[in-house]
């Protein structure tokens, strides 16, 4: 009995204290993220929270990057994929409703057939016009790499050629440009 | 061209003048047309409990159709579904399928004098294959009708009757028009003691057209189909008689794209032939009884090979195959005034063979039918029928119907029907074994081709990363089946005036879909068939008509609401969510923003007014068919349409056509359609932009 209301005192302090400080805002930007349209040869593309940006393929082996994709393939940063330790889950309500990043439920590309996010969980894919079609309302929010917290939503996915021009059949696309609107919490902390 | 016609058109003044074949505008006695569809037995289609309705030689021949999609996209309640265009590589949609009270293309059953159509890619029948110069009446039922079709009569069927061998009479005539399109066409009927022979021929080809100019490929390529008829009765005596019906068609659709290039580099052409032998021979042995035997064989292919330009190699082949053999007997029993019982049996085999299924495919199918239909006080009819379908792919299906017909009085009358149908799942949702090696790498399996063993082995070898619960439900395949009511009041206002109603509600189950089964290592999944949704379709149809004199006015409109059933109560239950703008913020879906199925308008109207000159030396018509903004495509993954990307704007048409009868052979005839330009090279490639056309046509009748 004791110990529990230590705990809620504890936790009492511990959020007035949260309250006290003021909120460092996320920083949100609207980035275009153009992939590799082969699910399966060559590279992946690797993105940043922290610098909002796509990083080099040198990087591949270090934390300096979050996710990355290749076709609608996801893998993050951590276990079978790389050096970080970067997380992931989806969770269902739209990117601004989401404030604060759950505290459990990450998960992690485990094995390379493991992966934290896959295809069904957040697009529709309609084999018969050959495009894909995000999901509104489904956020993924990231532990970073390097253990801060993030959130993004894919906006648009369409078939691009190399240069991110929009391609439609017959012609066949090389890359997906991917349309992603990301916040980044640099403070630490799990608001947005 | 022009000069021909000129010669032609002088030369019919002097021509001797013989008497004509068609007879005017005769809508007002359409209560008193027979009708075949609606019960498989000849009645009057007032006395036809069912929606019926028909469109006649002279509506067609006035309205300056030339393909079944021209007639059928005027009418009332029906919506022609449109294809990609030449411009589908293998995927995609195939031509012109219809639309009947909201159900989808592949819902809709096709007949020719009875029979079955086939030739369906991707479970759309295209109707520009069918021309209507030989057509005497096309019959529409509207609602389920498989207790007396069988598979594919869900939202209705369409009957396409072509002239009877009988008599001696002959037409011809030519008519050309923008896009170098040119139609040319001949019948003959003669008659010797028993023998009736009926010919028909028609060539039809044109240039295809341009819709949108910044891409490089045409938005139809050029093509040409060629039809043939022939069509042969022998009457033995009074009672008995053997009409042996043939039909061929070849067409040929050129095709040039341009890929991953700024000009044409891929060049090639798709080849669609069809035939069709249908003997039937009939036996009246009294008042009460007569029977008849029906035999179908009939094929159906098409052909696609695409060469690149630069070295010649092929860069896409595609080939479908299709047979279908049927031999059925029904007999009617009518014994006395009041009651008729009409019974039959069939079997059918049908068979396919095509690059994207491993083997040759074949379905054996028996069926059985039974009606009754009762009359009483002169003013009651009710029609009651089954129908079993078994088959050797799938479940078998058991399709009951109820119709009631009251007469209020000379000018009302009352229907009211129930009806079941079905779809038996069509070949690519049994058989397709496909895996896309290019770019995606996805892989869909039909249910008769899924093997949850195969995936295993494939998770074995690293190939598969996952195989999802969903795996465990591909079972034996069942039809897709709707249970439809309609009920509608036919009023005779005035000597001028008539109007219906009808109210129709469909509620549609084990609807196939895909769904994932599997997910590979590189990400993409593997899909597979299941009977997984339910939607309903429901609306109001009136049709009103106004006649005198020389002027028939003639309106209809559809209001159709539609739902995929479990998306709808997501949306209810607030768990769906979506966009107001492509790239703009989500937010909660709410039952307002539900726009139901994908490609149905919410509104269809039509206005079309028909004037034929008392001594008919002239006739002409003028047709405005409306349909609203539709959804066409889904960007946030939630299923329906609800942004203003997500749809096609609405459309209006309006098409004009003039007839002056030169002399009692000849008669010229000058239109022009869609005289807006209303056009949508995306969404409707179907519908050319405004075009004109002018031709002649010649007919003679023997006395």
């Amino acid at each position: 009995m004791t110990r529990g209301l230590l705990a809620i005192a504890a936790v009492f302090v511990f959020t007035s204290c949260e309250k006290e400080k003021d909120p460092v805002p996320a920083q949100v930007a609207t980035k275009d993220f153009l992939v590799n349209g082969s699910a399966t040869t060559g590279n992946y593309n690797f993105f940043s929270f922290e610098s909002a940006g796509e990083k080099p393929f040198i990087d591949s082996s270090s934390n300096k990057w979050d996710f990355a994709m290749r076709f609608e393939t996801f893998i993050v940063n951590s276990n079978a994929s790389g050096p970080g330790i970067a997380g992931v889950q989806i969770v269902n309500q739209p990117f601004d409703a989401v404030l604060t990043a759950p505290a459990t439920g990450y998960r992690y590309d485990t094995t390379v057939a493991q992966k934290a996010i896959k295809g069904t969980d957040w697009y529709i894919y309609n084999p018969a016009t050959r495009t894909f079609a995000p999901i509104a309302g489904k956020t993924f929010v990231f532990k970073t790499a390097t253990g801060q917290y993030a959130k993004m939503e894919v906006l648009t996915a369409d078939p691009a050629d190399d240069l991110g021009n929009l391609v439609t059949p017959p012609t066949r696309p090389t890359k997906i440009k991917y349309k992603i609107r990301v916040a980044y919490q640099a403070d630490g902390t799990a608001r947005f | 061209m022009t000069r021909l016609l000129f010669i032609l058109f002088l030369s019919t003044v002097f021509l001797p003048g013989y008497s004509q074949v068609d007879t005017g505008f005769n809508a007002n006695r359409q209560l008193d047309e027979v009708v075949v569809t609606g019960t498989r037995t000849e009645r009057k289609v007032g006395n036809v409990a069912v929606p019926v309705s028909i469109i006649t030689k002279s509506t067609i021949r006035q309205s300056g159709s030339l393909r079944l999609n021209d007639i059928l996209q005027e009418q009332t309640g029906i919506l022609i579904t449109s294809g990609t265009g030449s411009n589908a590589v293998g995927g995609g949609v195939f031509g012109n399928g219809v639309q009947l009270q909201g159900l989808s293309a592949d819902h809709t059953l096709l007949l020719l004098d009875g029979e079955p159509l086939i030739g369906r890619q991707g479970g759309v029948m295209d109707l520009t294959r069918f021309a209507v110069g030989n057509v005497r009446k096309i019959e529409m039922v509207k609602g389920p009708s498989s207790s007396l079709y069988g598979s594919e009569a869900m939202g209705g069927v369409i009957n396409i009757i072509t002239e009877p061998a009988s008599g001696t009479n002959f037409t011809a005539g030519i008519r050309s028009g923008s896009f170098f399109n040119t139609d040319v066409y001949s019948s003959c009927n003669t008659t010797h003691n028993k023998l009736s022979t009926y010919y028909f021929l028609n060539h039809n080809s044109s240039n295809g057209y341009e819709l949108d100019k910044t891409t490089p490929e045409k938005t139809l390529d050029p093509f040409r189909n060629l039809t043939a008829q022939v069509k042969l009765t022998f009457r033995f005596n009074d009672k008995s008689k053997i009409v042996f019906n043939s039909r061929g068609f070849y067409g040929l659709q050129k095709s040039s794209y341009a890929i991953n290039n700024p000009v044409i580099n891929v060049h090639g052409e798709g080849i669609t032939k069809d035939f069709i032998l249908n003997p039937v021979y009939s036996h009246r042995f009294n008042k009460q009884w007569q029977t008849s035997l029906r035999l179908v064989a009939s094929g159906y292919s098409f052909v696609q090979n695409l060469d690149s330009i630069s070295n010649n190699k092929e860069y896409y082949h595609d080939s479908f195959k299709q047979g279908f053999y049927r031999a059925e007997n029904q007999t009617d029993f009518s014994w006395n005034e009041s009651n008729t019982l009409t019974a039959g049996a069939g079997y059918t085999l049908q068979t396919v063979n095509t690059t994207r299924y491993k083997n040759e495919q074949q379905q054996q199918m028996w069926h059985a039918f039974v009606q009754h239909e009762w009359k009483q006080f002169k003013n009651i009819s009710v029609i009651s029928g089954l129908r079993y379908d078994y088959n050797t792919a799938f479940t078998a299906r058991l399709s009951p119907k109820l119709a009631i017909l009251y007469k209020v009085n000379d000018r009302v009358a009352i229907r009211t029907s129930f009806g079941s149908g079905f779809k038996a799942p069509d070949f690519r949702q049994l058989y397709l074994n496909f895996t896309n090696n290019a770019a995606e790498g996805y892989s869909i399996y039909g249910s008769n081709e899924f093997s949850l063993p195969f995936l295993q082995q494939q998770q074995s070898l690293g190939i598969i990363a996952a195989i999802l619960p969903a795996a465990n439900s591909i079972i034996k395949l069942n039809p897709e089946v709707s249970n439809g009511y309609n009920a509608g009041v036919q009023v005779q206002l005035n000597e001028q005036l008539k109007a219906d109603i009808n109210l129709f509600r469909n509620d549609v189950n084990n609807l196939i879909n895909y769904i994932p089964v599997a997910t590979n290592s590189n990400g993409t999944s593997v899909f597979s068939y299941v009977n997984i949704n339910r939607a309903y379709t429901q609306g109001i149809e009136s049709n009103w008509q106004w006649k005198k004199e020389s002027v028939t006015i003639s309106g209809g409109y559809q209001l159709l609401l539609t739902a995929d059933k479990d998306l709808l109560e997501k949306v209810n239950n607030k768990e769906v969510y979506g966009r107001d703008e492509v790239s703009g913020p989500a937010r909660l879906m709410t039952r307002e923003d539900y726009s139901g199925l994908l490609n149905r308008s919410r509104h269809m109207a039509n206005l079309r007014i028909f004037y034929v000159q008392k001594n008919d030396k002239w006739n002409g018509s003028l047709r405005f068919v409306y349909r609203s903004r539709f959804g066409v495509t889904d960007k946030d993954g939630n299923g329906f349409a609800n942004m203003k990307e997500e749809f096609a704007p609405g459309l209006l048409q309006v098409n004009l056509a003039a007839t002056r009868r030169l002399s009692n052979c000849f008669q010229l005839q000058a239109g022009v359609n869609n005289v807006l330009n209303s056009t949508n090279a995306k969404y409707l490639p179907n519908i050319p932009g405004i075009n004109w056309y002018a031709g002649i046509h010649y007919s003679f009748q023997k006395k």
